[in-house]
């Protein structure tokens, strides 16, 4: 435990070496969340309601999914690819560590930095913005969003390390990431609520993981959806927990038979 | 003239080459790059399926901007981003000296090297999409409109270079900042959107990204008809000024730039 604690510590200290770095990382994040911001604000404009939401409820979950996008999505396991392929990786099988632990710490590292950095710039915006937000009340229902974001925090966190794990067989994982980085855009409800989708590619969309790693913590933090909706989405969001892990186990063995480390 | 050609030819062929070298990753690639063309128009229609407009612009010229977006972008990817990509890592590593002592005009040998090839993809499908929607909007295509489109298209990816050199050069000075490109990146999406949607942002926001706002919202309006003297001299005025700068930071950075070796 305590090797990972200092892993831990050891990358957030990685990011804050190069301050000007960590800084522009930072105003990237927040000239995103701004860009989806104002193109909702635009939109809605001279609307009461569209899409079943009102400015209130659509800006709360645009500055909302700025916290969470960062909270789940936020990970190293795109430098696993890079380690595979260079052959680097041997230096991490031969330490005393499970490597899995290893990627675990590192995310953990990077998600409580984003995390502390986005309550920081959602509370500057709420001060400059001014946007209705809407502030959940029931403690039962802030419980479930917050098992519905480590759902999604975890799923996510597989999804990504099975990325990687396609260098064990291909020299070149960045096409494939990026492709899955279009389709996340699209079903993960980062730049709109999956449900203004017609009703087939919403359903399309519920089956797939993308869908509980930002729009499904959120709907349960605005209180919208049903109990049978809530329980459903657990479930689903278990059993593709439950899946990737299974397929990261069996990738990560095969993948390590097929391990040469050739790029040393 | 004649060198610089058969060199330019040569530096085509060896892209291509490392381009088609790897089969699969190739194939990735191009569906890659469909896959990103599609997106910000799927988007768009999405968004304007219940509104009639936003900040004056109807659901089809939206979808028009889109469609210009991939064309723009898709010419800035092809020949100019990956290069500047390319001269930050050779800042960071101190090789920009292989670079300085060509016989070129520094600024130029900055874009000269890489050809991006699969951004071409996004090109030919942005142009596509834009003329079929010039049907749909019922716009009689004219030679002098192609040609003004493509000015102010060739423009703004000048002026997005302008834009983007500065930002690189500052790791002349500061060599740690390796996450410039990707910043640059990201701020480059703010051109997808209108004009007047950033018209209401504090004039410290508004004033640095007007040229992300106008690279975009400039040829869209020349297709729509909508080009006016004022739009125009604004956008010429800021290409101008932005060069002008983008040389003057350039020359200044290498002035204090130390390699690796030195």
């Amino acid at each position: 435990m305590h090797t990972y604690l200092q892993i831990i510590k050891g990358t957030i200290e990685e990011y804050t070496t190069y301050r000007v770095s960590f800084i522009l990382w930072r105003v990237r994040l927040v000239v995103q969340l701004l860009v989806v911001y104002f193109m909702w604000w635009a939109i809605l404009a001279g609307h009461q309601e569209l899409f079943g939401y009102t400015q209130g409820a659509m800006l709360t979950y645009v500055l909302f999914s700025s916290f969470v996008r960062p909270f789940v999505m936020g990970t190293r396991t795109q430098e696993v690819g890079e380690l595979i392929r260079s052959g680097n990786l041997s230096n991490y099988l031969v330490r005393p560590m499970r490597f899995l632990g290893f990627c675990a710490s590192r995310d953990i590292a990077d998600k409580l930095l984003n995390v502390i950095f986005a309550v920081s710039e959602i509370i500057v915006l709420y001060v400059l913005l001014r946007p209705q937000l809407f502030i959940q009340t029931s403690a039962v229902v802030i419980l479930l969003s917050f098992v519905a974001l480590v759902m999604g925090m975890v799923l996510f966190f597989y999804f990504s390390l099975l990325i990687s794990y396609l260098g064990f067989w291909t020299p070149d994982v960045w096409a494939p990431r990026f492709l899955s980085f279009v389709f996340a855009e699209f079903f993960t409800g980062a730049l709109f609520p999956l449900d203004i989708l017609s009703a087939p590619l919403y359903l399309v969309s519920q089956s797939l993981p993308f869908y509980y790693f930002i729009y499904f913590p959120l709907k349960v933090y605005l209180g919208q959806l049903s109990s049978m909706a809530m329980l459903q989405g657990f479930l689903i969001g278990i059993v593709w927990t439950a899946g990737l892990w299974a397929l990261e186990r069996i990738a990560w063995s095969r993948g390590l038979r097929a391990y040469t480390a050739e790029g040393k | 003239m004649k060198k610089s050609i058969l060199l330019y030819r040569r530096l085509l062929i060896a892209n291509w080459n490392a381009l088609i070298e790897y089969r699969g990753d190739f194939i990735t690639q191009i569906i890659s790059s469909l896959v990103f063309s599609l997106n910000h128009i799927i988007i768009v229609l999405l968004l304007t399926s219940k509104v009639p407009s936003v900040y004056g612009w109807s659901r089809g010229e939206l979808i028009l901007l889109a469609s210009t977006y991939n064309v723009f972008i898709g010419i800035f990817h092809t020949f100019i981003s990956r290069n500047l990509d390319q001269i930050a890592d050779d800042i960071y590593f101190g090789k920009l000296d292989y670079v300085l002592l060509k016989p070129i005009d520094s600024q130029l040998a900055t874009v000269i090297w890489k050809i991006n090839y699969i951004s071409l993809i996004r090109v030919l499908f942005g142009l596509t999409l834009t003329v079929y929607l010039m049907g749909t909007l019922h716009i009689i295509i004219t030679v002098p409109m192609i040609v003004v489109y493509f000015f102010v298209i060739i423009t703004g990816v000048y002026m997005l270079y302008s834009f983007w050199l500065p930002f690189i050069t500052l790791m002349i000075f500061n060599p740690r900042l390796s996450n410039i490109v990707i910043f640059l990146f990201n701020i480059t999406n703010v051109a997808r959107y209108p004009k007047e949607m950033y018209a209401r942002l504090p004039l410290y926001i508004f004033v640095p990204l007007l040229p992300l706002a106008l690279i975009l919202t400039t040829p869209t309006k020349v297709l729509l008809q909508k080009f006016t003297f004022e739009l125009g001299f604004l956008f010429f005025a800021v290409c101008i000024v932005l060069g002008l700068f983008a040389r003057f930071i350039w020359k200044l950075s290498l002035r204090h730039y130390t390699s690796a070796s030195s």
